[in-house]
C-alpha cells in the first residue's frame, strides 16, 4: 500500500515538472469555436498550406510534423511528411503523427473536423477573410505554441508593410485610381467582386475593383469586360506557368477595344500569393500595389 | 390527305421560319439584363452610329452568341430525332455515342495539361475525343455486318463509364484547378464568338444534309426494321450513314458548348407528342424549335442574374423537365 502512494506521489511530482510552463488556453476559432488548448503546443499539423506558411514564419518549423500535398511554400514544407490533399485529408495519417494542434484551414471538410474532434484531437480553424483576420489568425497561432513575442513581432513587422501602402495610396484621388478586373479564369470569364481577399487588395493598393457591385466569386458577362473597359486585368496563373487565360486575353480579338489590353496592362499573378490567406497577404498587397501604381512602389516584375 | 398534311406542314414550316428569326432578332437586342429594341433595330440599319465598344458587344459578341447556341440547339434536336427514330425508343438522347464522355475527357485534358493552340485548344481537343469515341463505340458494336440496337445501346453505356471514370480521376486531380473543369461540364455559351460558330458550320451543315437525305428511310424504321427491310431499305447501310452524321454534329456541337441536357432528348419528343411523326416534317421542326429552344434559354441564363452568368444547361434543364412533364401528363389523359 505504501509503496503505491509513493508512487502516486512520484507521479504527480512528474506531472508537475512535465507541465511547468504548460497551460490551458482557451481560443475562439474563425468557425466561431471555443477550444481549449495546452499551450505550448509542440506537434502541430497543417490543413492547408496557408497555414503551413504562418506556422513557418513564425519560425515553427521544427514543430510542424505534418502538411498537405499542396503545402510548396516556404520550400522546405515539401519535405514535411504529407497527411493528404486539402480537401481529402487522409485520418489515419493524422492521427499515427500523435498532433497536440491540428490547424484546419477554409476548405477543410466540416465533417473532417468533426472526426477530428471526435478522435480526440485539438482542431483549430483558421479561416480568415480580410488582411486583418489574417494578422490575428497569425496572432492566435503564436499564442497557440506560446511565442506570442515572435507573433507580436512578426505582425507589427506585416502592419508597418500595411501601413507604408495606406499611407502613398490615401494622397491619391479618385480620379488618379485605375479600375482593375481581376480574371480568375476565362473561359467563363470568372472574377472577384465585393468581400474577397482581391478587392481587399485591389481597394487598399488604390485601385478600383470593376466589378465592386458584385458579391464573392462570380461569372461575368464577356459584353461587360468590354463594357466596363478596365485600365487594368490581372490573370490569375498557378505557379506563374499556365497561362491559358492570360494568353486568352491577349489573343481575343473580341477584347482588343479593352483599354488594358490595348494598352497592353495585363498582368499574370501567382495564384499561390494571392489567394492563400496567409502572411504573404501583406507581398500579395505591394503586388496589386506594384500593379496599379508602378510610379509610387516600383514596377511589378512576376517571379519566374 | 397527303396533299392537306404537306400544306399544314409548308404554312408551319414557315411559322417556325419566321419565329426563329425574330427570336433570334429579338434575343440580340437582350443585353445588360434587360431589352433594348435600339439594339436589335442596330441589326438593319446602318452600324456607323455605333461607338467601337457598342458595335464589338453587339456585332462581336451577342450575335455570335445567339447564332451558335441556336446552331447547337438546332443540331441537338436533329440528332435526337434522328437516333430516337433508329432506336425506336423515345428514352434516347444525342449522347447514347458516348459523345459527351469523350467531349468532356478530351477538355479536361485540355484544360489540365495546359496545352495552349490557340484559342479554340479546347474546343478542338473535345471535338477530337467526341468524334473518336463515337466512332469507337460504333466499331464496337459491328457484330458480323450489322449493328444490333442494344449492343450499340450497351458498348455507348461502357464507354461512357470507362471515359468518365478518366475525367473523375482529373477532375480528382485537379485540386484547385477543378473549377474550369466543372464549368465547362456544366455546359454554357460564356465568351463563344464567330470562331466557334466557323467551327461547327461545317460539320452541322454536312451532317443535316446526310440526315435529311435519309427521312424516307428513318419513316419505314417506324414499322420496324424488318419491315424496313422488306421495303427494299439497306437497313446497316443507311444506319452506318446516320450514325456517323450524327456522331460529328453531336461532336460539334457538344465541343462548343459543353453538355446541354434537355434539348436533344425533349424537343423532338414533345413534337411527336404534337402528332409529327413522319421525319420529312420531324427533322426541319426538330432544327427549328431546338434551336429555339436553345437560344431563349441561353438569353435567359445571361439575363436572370445579369451581370452574373448561368450556365445554359440548368436553365434548359430546371425550366424544360417540369414542361415536359406537363405535357406528359395531359397527352396521357387525351390517349
Amino acid at each position: 500500500m505504501r509503496r503505491y502512494g509513493v508512487l502516486l506521489v512520484a507521479f504527480f511530482l512528474f506531472l508537475l515538472i512535465f507541465s511547468a510552463g504548460a497551460q490551458e488556453v482557451v481560443l475562439q476559432d474563425d468557425w466561431g469555436r471555443t477550444v481549449q488548448v495546452t499551450s505550448p503546443a509542440r506537434r502541430i499539423i497543417s490543413l492547408s498550406p496557408a497555414n503551413t506558411e504562418i506556422v513557418f514564419a513564425l519560425g515553427l518549423d521544427e514543430r510542424l510534423i505534418g502538411v498537405t500535398s499542396y503545402c510548396n511554400y516556404p520550400p522546405e514544407a515539401q519535405e514535411k511528411e504529407k497527411i493528404g490533399s486539402v480537401t481529402e485529408i487522409n485520418l489515419e495519417s493524422v492521427i499515427r503523427l500523435e498532433p497536440d494542434l491540428v490547424l484546419a484551414g477554409s476548405l477543410t471538410p466540416r465533417e473532417v473536423v468533426g472526426k477530428l474532434e471526435e478522435l480526440g484531437l485539438k482542431v483549430f480553424v483558421l479561416d480568415a477573410h480580410t488582411i486583418e483576420g489574417v494578422l490575428e489568425d497569425l496572432r492566435k497561432v503564436a499564442v497557440l505554441a506560446g511565442v506570442e513575442d515572435r507573433g507580436e513581432a512578426l505582425v507589427e513587422t506585416l502592419q508597418e508593410k500595411l501601413r507604408q501602402v495606406k499611407e502613398k495610396v490615401a494622397k491619391l484621388s479618385e480620379e488618379e485610381k485605375p479600375n482593375l478586373l481581376h480574371v480568375i479564369w476565362h473561359d467563363p470569364i470568372w472574377t472577384a467582386g465585393k468581400n474577397t481577399f482581391i478587392d481587399e487588395f485591389i481597394t487598399l493598393a488604390g485601385g478600383k475593383n470593376v466589378v465592386a457591385d458584385l458579391e464573392g466569386y462570380v461569372t461575368l458577362d464577356l459584353e461587360e469586360v468590354v463594357r466596363r473597359n478596365p485600365d487594368i486585368i490581372t490573370v490569375l496563373g498557378t505557379h506563374g506557368d499556365e497561362k491559358i487565360s492570360y494568353e486568352f486575353l491577349l489573343a481575343d480579338e473580341r477584347l482588343q477595344s479593352v483599354r488594358a489590353i490595348q494598352e497592353k496592362k495585363v498582368f499574370l499573378v501567382d495564384s499561390d500569393i494571392v489567394t492563400r490567406p496567409g502572411p504573404r497577404v501583406i507581398e500579395a498587397l505591394s503586388l496589386f500595389a506594384q500593379i496599379l501604381h508602378p510610379e509610387l512602389f516600383g514596377a511589378y516584375e512576376p517571379k519566374e | 390527305m397527303s396533299q392537306k398534311n404537306n400544306k399544314r406542314f409548308v404554312l408551319l414550316l414557315g411559322l417556325t421560319v419566321c419565329g426563329a428569326f425574330l427570336s433570334m432578332w429579338f434575343a440580340t437586342g437582350v443585353g445588360e439584363g434587360r431589352y433594348r429594341l435600339q439594339d436589335s433595330l442596330s441589326l438593319f440599319s446602318s452600324t456607323s452610329s455605333l461607338s467601337s465598344t457598342e458595335y464589338t458587344i453587339l456585332f462581336k459578341i451577342r450575335l455570335p452568341r445567339v447564332v451558335l447556341s441556336f446552331l447547337v440547339g438546332g443540331g441537338l434536336a436533329v440528332c435526337g430525332a434522328v437516333l430516337q427514330g433508329i432506336f425506336q425508343n423515345p428514352l434516347v438522347d444525342p449522347y447514347v455515342l458516348g459523345v459527351s464522355s469523350g467531349a468532356a475527357l478530351g477538355a479536361v485534358i485540355a484544360i489540365l495539361s495546359g496545352v495552349y493552340l490557340g484559342l479554340l485548344t479546347v474546343p478542338l481537343f473535345a471535338f477530337l475525343f467526341a468524334t473518336l469515341t463515337s466512332f469507337l463505340v460504333l466499331r464496337l458494336s459491328v457484330v458480323g455486318k450489322k449493328i444490333p440496337l442494344e449492343v450499340l445501346l450497351l458498348a455507348g453505356i461502357a464507354v461512357g463509364f470507362f471515359l468518365s471514370a478518366f475525367i473523375s480521376l482529373g477532375m480528382f486531380i485537379a485540386g484547385e484547378n477543378l473549377h474550369q473543369v466543372v464549368f465547362w461540364t456544366m455546359g454554357g455559351f460564356w465568351g463563344r464568338g464567330w470562331l466557334e460558330v466557323k467551327m461547327v458550320l461545317p460539320f452541322l451543315s454536312g451532317g443535316l444534309l446526310v440526315l435529311s437525305l435519309f427521312t424516307r428511310e428513318l419513316n419505314t424504321f417506324l414499322l420496324g426494321e424488318k419491315v424496313s427491310r422488306s421495303l427494299g431499305v439497306d437497313v446497316e447501310r443507311v444506319k452506318k450513314w446516320l450514325m456517323l452524321a450524327v456522331s460529328l454534329v453531336v461532336a460539334s456541337c457538344v465541343s462548343v458548348s459543353g453538355i446541354i441536357g434537355f434539348v436533344g432528348l425533349l424537343v423532338p419528343h414533345i413534337l411527336r407528342l404534337f402528332g409529327y411523326q413522319d421525319h420529312r416534317f420531324l427533322l426541319p421542326l426538330s432544327f427549328l424549335s431546338g434551336g429555339v429552344v436553345l437560344l431563349l434559354a441561353d438569353t435567359l441564363a445571361r439575363t436572370v442574374l445579369h451581370p452574373v452568368e448561368l450556365p445554359v444547361g440548368i436553365v434548359t434543364s430546371i425550366l424544360g423537365s417540369p414542361f415536359f412533364i406537363y405535357l406528359l401528363r395531359k397527352k396521357k389523359r387525351e390517349l
